[in-house]
């Protein structure tokens, strides 16, 4: 699934995040699927999905430095087809 | 009863500790995420 680095993103709200220290548990409370996130840097991103106005601002923030974007992306677009991650409108009551 | 061959092939030397090569970087790039299947577990609701 190709992630749009462009849009807005936040973590889904039925998604619990528990860090550890390869990085983190995702679990969805909808889905009842579990992921982990391999990466400490790659949970920095997500929990920074929300506050910024893209993805791309993200990865910016939390220092993914440019080799590795290709990987983050990739993982992010994981993490948006198993609905770990939503685009941000969704969550709009 | 014979005894089974003895391997004598020497340890392939590792590269320099550390450095993985390309190809393990891309592989371990793939893997930032994993996803678990956990269906079927006891206690799981």
């Amino acid at each position: 699934m190709s992630f749009d680095v462009r849009g807005a993103w936040a973590l889904d709200d039925r998604v619990a995040l528990r860090h550890e220290s390869f990085g983190a548990l995702a679990y969805h409370f909808g889905t009842r699927r579990l992921s982990f996130l391999k990466h400490p840097q790659l949970v920095r991103v997500v929990e920074a999905l929300a506050d910024h106005p893209c993805a791309a601002d993200a990865l910016r923030a939390a220092g993914v430095p440019a080799e590795r974007e290709a990987a983050m992306t990739t993982a992010l677009g994981t993490l948006a087809g198993t609905g770990m991650i939503v685009p941000r409108e969704e969550l709009v009551a | 009863m014979t005894n089974p061959p003895v391997n004598n092939e020497q340890p392939v030397a590792a590269d320099d500790a550390g450095v993985a090569s390309p190809q393990e970087q891309l592989v371990e790039d793939e893997l930032l995420v994993e996803d678990v299947s956990i269906d079927g577990m006891c206690g799981v609701y």
